[in-house]
């Protein structure tokens, strides 16, 4: 509605006998809309929808493989959600540790990739080598090989500091396991907020310093000044990296125990769980994509866009 | 009006002035030190795995099997690199895969870049927020889900053992996580001023105007981070060039050429007796663990080349963004 009282002064000018009604303006928009979104709309339909609904109908058959014939679908309808849900005695367990970890993690996460990039944007000397450095887990972390050479082949990743062996003679054997598996997991969580980290760091840089001057113009405090204006315009940054960081633990098949159980079953089982294992990936689809229904939900009374009205 | 009389006789007052100026130069310089420490430390986890790796690749065997030589090798063993360079067939490998990555990137980075202006900028078009929930929802599956049906598909067009499966994709918004790219410019080019949008829309600027001219220069440091990711994501990509080029060892990318060099070392390994000391830090044997992290070094310099380049462009986003006041 915003958008055709905007656009009548220019329509008035541009366009002197108007006979341009308010219809007419919604199909253009439509057509512009049509044109930016035109590559996606077919990739979408050839390399996305085309691929997953047949990935929907295997999981809604059952997969029978024999030399003469192939691969052979026979329709079974839930049977093999059903089976999932009520017969296999991992899948409930593991999905649900699972989307309770992810949701533990995912805010310290981000806390701790925020306050990496504002220190980087603090102006330090050496601000470039270290922003080269925060890169490393970006390039490290998506390479399969890589990935095996550190963080699963034995690369000390996680060199104890030197205060273990205090904590260890001060507090026993038991509880310094726990100290130092508490400490390992929270090397590892650093380890995946790389494309978070540059994601902030990029967003802090796209926050106008006019902003900054009128908040020191009008006395706020350095912490004023990052809780009422940095969060707000960085707020559709953190909506991105919230997205990113709940998809991200849940696709990489490394590090994501549901995912593992999956194409475990998919590689063991053969053809015949086929079926099976595609059920389970569609549950796991879709309760994913509830919590990030709600998350996007939120995000709508606090996301704030500059662009809108 | 106090206050003002009492800050203009603090101002005057020099000795005072002074004594405000070191405190203020000490408790910033605290802060500096407290940064430093925090952003050292930090760096410090990402820091150590890299300069073990980088240590590893110069130790010669014999430093490998020496249980006093930890970090610093006795010597600089250049010849893992020489041996490394030759294992991945570098110099034709380099080349294919920087020409099959910038053609990806580039079509993956435009076309997201489209599609992420339309979704952010016609939003108020009914379905166009449903569309966008069903992008997202690609970015949920991962490729495992599809490969089948994928490889059916290519199959049938005639599209396996080239590069075709692993870059038209790309030009479509699709590929690599190519839902998160939309995503990332939908973010972007939604935080612009509408004021911007309508000024531009009175002079007469077209959609394409609009977005070329006025929106994309001012989402520059979007674009980089874009940049940045789909090359580094590209370039170490296996799952594709394993699924759709499996039978062309000609045409394979680095980041492949490497898995292969790494898995074949450690099939050789399995039949050797592992020195034992060396196997408590990877996995790997001593003859074969110098040169695989000599050529796991040669895989990601040019990446990490290119980020070092480009990522002058965040900053330069600041004197941009005071443009749109």
């Amino acid at each position: 509605m915003d958008a055709t009282v905007q656009t009548k002064p220019r329509m008035r000018v541009r366009v002197p006998s108007s006979k341009q009604s308010k219809g007419q303006l919604r199909r253009k928009r439509m057509l512009e809309f049509g044109i930016f979104a035109l590559p996606w709309m077919i990739g979408f339909l050839v390399f996305q929808l085309y691929p997953l609904l047949q990935s929907l109908e295997i999981s809604m058959s059952n997969v029978q493989f024999s030399r003469a014939a192939g691969l052979q679908f026979s329709f079974v309808g839930v049977q093999n959600f059903r089976d999932a849900i009520t017969v296999d005695a991992h899948f409930t367990s593991v999905l649900m540790q699972t989307v309770v970890l992810t949701l533990f993690q995912m805010p310290l996460i981000m806390a701790f990739s925020l306050t990496a990039a504002v220190l980087m944007k603090q102006g330090l000397w050496g601000t470039t080598f270290f922003r080269a450095l925060f890169f490393l887990p970006v390039v490290i972390g998506s390479s399969s090989v890589m990935n095996q050479l550190t963080v699963h082949g034995g690369v000390p990743i996680v060199v104890m500091p030197r205060f273990m062996s205090a904590v260890y003679s001060s507090v026993g054997p038991t509880l310094a396991k726990y100290v130092s598996a508490i400490y390992q997991a929270l090397a590892l969580m650093l380890w995946r907020s790389g494309v978070q980290t540059l994601l902030f760091l990029a967003g802090l840089y796209g926050v106008s310093p006019t902003y900054y001057e009128v908040a020191r113009i009008d006395g706020a405090s350095a912490w004023q000044t990052f809780l009422k204006v940095t969060l707000p315009v960085l707020s559709p940054m953190i909506l991105l990296v919230a997205i990113y960081t709940l998809v991200d633990s849940f696709t990489d098949p490394l590090l994501n125990p549901v995912l593992n159980y999956v194409l475990g079953i998919q590689t063991t089982g053969g053809a015949l769980e086929y079926g099976k294992a595609s059920a389970m990936e569609w549950i796991y689809f879709v309760v994913v994509f509830v919590i990030l229904l709600l998350i996007f939900r939120y995000a709508r009374e606090h996301v704030y866009y500059a662009g809108e009205r | 009006m106090q206050r003002e009389l009492a800050e203009v006789e603090f101002v005057a007052n020099p000795i005072q002035r002074l004594i405000d100026r070191i405190r203020i130069s000490g408790s910033r310089l605290l802060l500096r030190l407290v940064l430093y420490g925090l952003l050292i430390d930090l760096g410090f986890v990402y820091f150590l795995p890299m300069a073990f790796m980088a240590l590893t690749s110069l130790k010669s065997p014999l430093d490998l099997v020496n249980p006093t030589v930890h970090w610093l090798p006795t010597h600089l063993f250049w010849a893992n690199y020489t041996f490394a360079w030759a294992e991945l067939d570098y110099g034709p490998a380099l080349l294919r895969t920087l020409l099959f990555v910038v053609v990806a990137v580039a079509g993956q980075v435009a076309s997201t870049a489209l599609a992420g202006y339309g979704f952010a900028r016609y939003s108020r078009i009914r379905g166009v927020e449903f569309l966008f929930l069903l992008a997202v929802f690609t970015f949920l599956v991962p490729p495992q889900t599809i490969i089948v049906s994928l490889l059916l598909n290519f199959k049938l067009l005639d599209w396996m053992n080239t590069y075709l499966p692993l870059t038209v994709p790309e030009f479509f918004a699709q590929g690599l996580r190519g839902a998160f790219f939309i995503f990332i410019f939908r973010q972007a080019f939604r935080a612009l001023p509408w004021e911007l949008e309508e000024a531009a829309r009175v002079d007469g600027a077209s959609a394409m105007q609009l977005f070329w001219r006025v929106m994309a220069p001012l989402v520059q440091p979007s674009v980089a981070v874009a940049l940045v990711f789909s090359v580094v994501w590209h370039w170490n990509d296996t799952f594709g060039p394993q699924n759709f080029i499996p039978a062309n060892p000609e045409m394979w990318p680095l980041s492949l050429e490497l898995q292969n060099f790494q898995s074949q070392a450690l099939s050789q390994n399995n039949s050797l007796a592992a020195n034992q000391a060396f196997l408590q830090h990877t996995m790997l044997s001593v003859n074969e663990a110098g040169t695989i992290m000599a050529g796991a070094m040669l895989v990601i310099l040019p990446p990490v080349a290119f980020y070092i380049l480009i990522q002058r462009t965040f900053v330069q986003g600041v004197e941009r963004a005071g443009l749109i006041e």
